[in-house]
């Protein structure tokens, strides 16, 4: 009901009353009938006001005893807070094992290049037959070990190559973590909109969706999962021989 | 040998084929989840499955039982690489016909040592 519809039709005869006493100049009249409307609408008001309130604590609650919160406790934001940290303790990791690799491989790289330079000057000496026998001799001696350094120069930065590779797989596990996050800031989310469908007036409950056979529950994430996991490939391998693998 | 990688992240799939491609398997081709790699292997003449478990639409574990129960797709060498690492679901893995089971993060070694042995028992 609006404040409008109540104040209908008396109010507006009391607002022609108030018209015919002003045109016949009666004042005092006139002022009566202006505090009556007044008073009316005050009280309108305050029962409005009234009744909203009593709607909003029937909704609270029934809030409460409806526990659409329950789902999310001070729990599920520790554990939140929680991953959220083991993101970043996974992307710094990975982002300095990148680095080391980096600082690693640069150096070589570096190596390489001088010593290439060296033996190209010597070699350019000895197509121009600038080089006599002596000298051609410490040239030979002087390829022969770079050949041998190189060797081992590149295997290394191959093998720096391939950690930096390695390091990229911190965006898989802190995706997957990152998603359960995000899941129950969506669950918090669809529990707020409950909250205000509920103090609207049209209460629902939570549904809780039916989980599959066996879950996929993501990266365990120290500290905040507890599950009975493996800590490593070598537990795998020794649980799967155990099931004759 | 042509190989299926199915992982939702791409940079998941790019280490692996990478790793593979250091260890001598250049015919590689990539899903991101069961849903997308179940009709490649279907039409694809696909040697080898490399499959994550946790993915969007059709999980790994899915797709693994759908391989299982397809006539032409039955015998197909299937490794998994995933992150899921709790008992029950190696367990179901192996139950389901898992032929590896590797948990990230890995290595490039494990990943080359497992290969090994699968091909090694599947001849």
């Amino acid at each position: 009901m609006s404040l409008e519809n109540v104040l209908g039709s008396e109010a507006l005869s009391l607002a022609k009353d108030l018209v015919r006493e002003i045109e016949q100049g009666d004042g005092e009249k006139a002022q009566e009938i202006i505090g009556r409307l007044a008073q009316k609408n005050d009280s309108l008001l305050l029962q409005e006001i009234g009744r909203l309130t009593r709607e909003l604590h029937t909704a609270l609650n029934g809030f409460n005893l409806d526990s659409q919160l329950s789902g999310i406790g001070e729990e599920d934001f520790s554990d939140a807070r929680e991953r959220l940290h083991y993101v970043i303790s996974l992307t710094d990791q990975a982002a300095n094992s990148t680095l080391n690799a980096i600082e690693e491989a640069v150096p070589l790289c570096d190596q390489l290049h001088g010593s290439v330079q060296e033996i190209r000057e010597s070699w350019e000496r000895f197509l121009g037959r600038e080089m006599n026998a002596e000298e051609f001799r410490v040239f030979s001696r002087q390829l022969k070990g770079y050949l041998g350094e190189w060797d081992e120069q590149i295997a290394a930065i191959k093998q720096h190559l391939n950690d930096i590779l390695m390091a990229q797989d911190f965006q898989d596990l802190t995706g997957q973590v990152l998603h359960r996050v995000i899941e129950l800031v969506e669950n918090l989310e669809s529990n707020l909109v409950g909250l205000i469908r509920v103090a609207g007036g049209g209460g629902r409950k939570n549904e809780k969706k039916e989980g599959s056979d066996i879950e996929a529950t993501g990266p365990k994430v120290p500290g905040v999962d507890k599950w009975d996991t493996v800590s490593g490939q070598g537990e795998v391998d020794d649980l799967l021989s155990s099931l004759g693998f | 040998m042509k190989i299926l990688i199915v992982d939702d992240f791409s940079t998941m799939r790019r280490i692996i084929k990478n790793l593979l491609r250091d260890l001598g398997f250049n015919n590689t081709s990539e899903a991101d989840d069961g849903n997308t790699a179940l009709p490649m292997l279907k039409n694809g003449s696909f040697d080898f499955l490399i499959t994550d478990w946790n993915m969007p639409g059709m999980t790994g574990i899915d797709l693994l039982r759908a391989v299982r129960a397809d006539e032409q797709l039955a015998d197909m060498p299937v490794l998994m690489v995933t992150a899921e690492q709790k008992r029950e679901q190696i367990i179901e893995a192996a139950q389901a016909g898992v032929n590896g089971y590797i948990v990230k993060p890995f290595t490039a070694q494990t990943l080359k040592e497992k290969l090994e042995k699968i091909f090694e028992r599947v001849g």
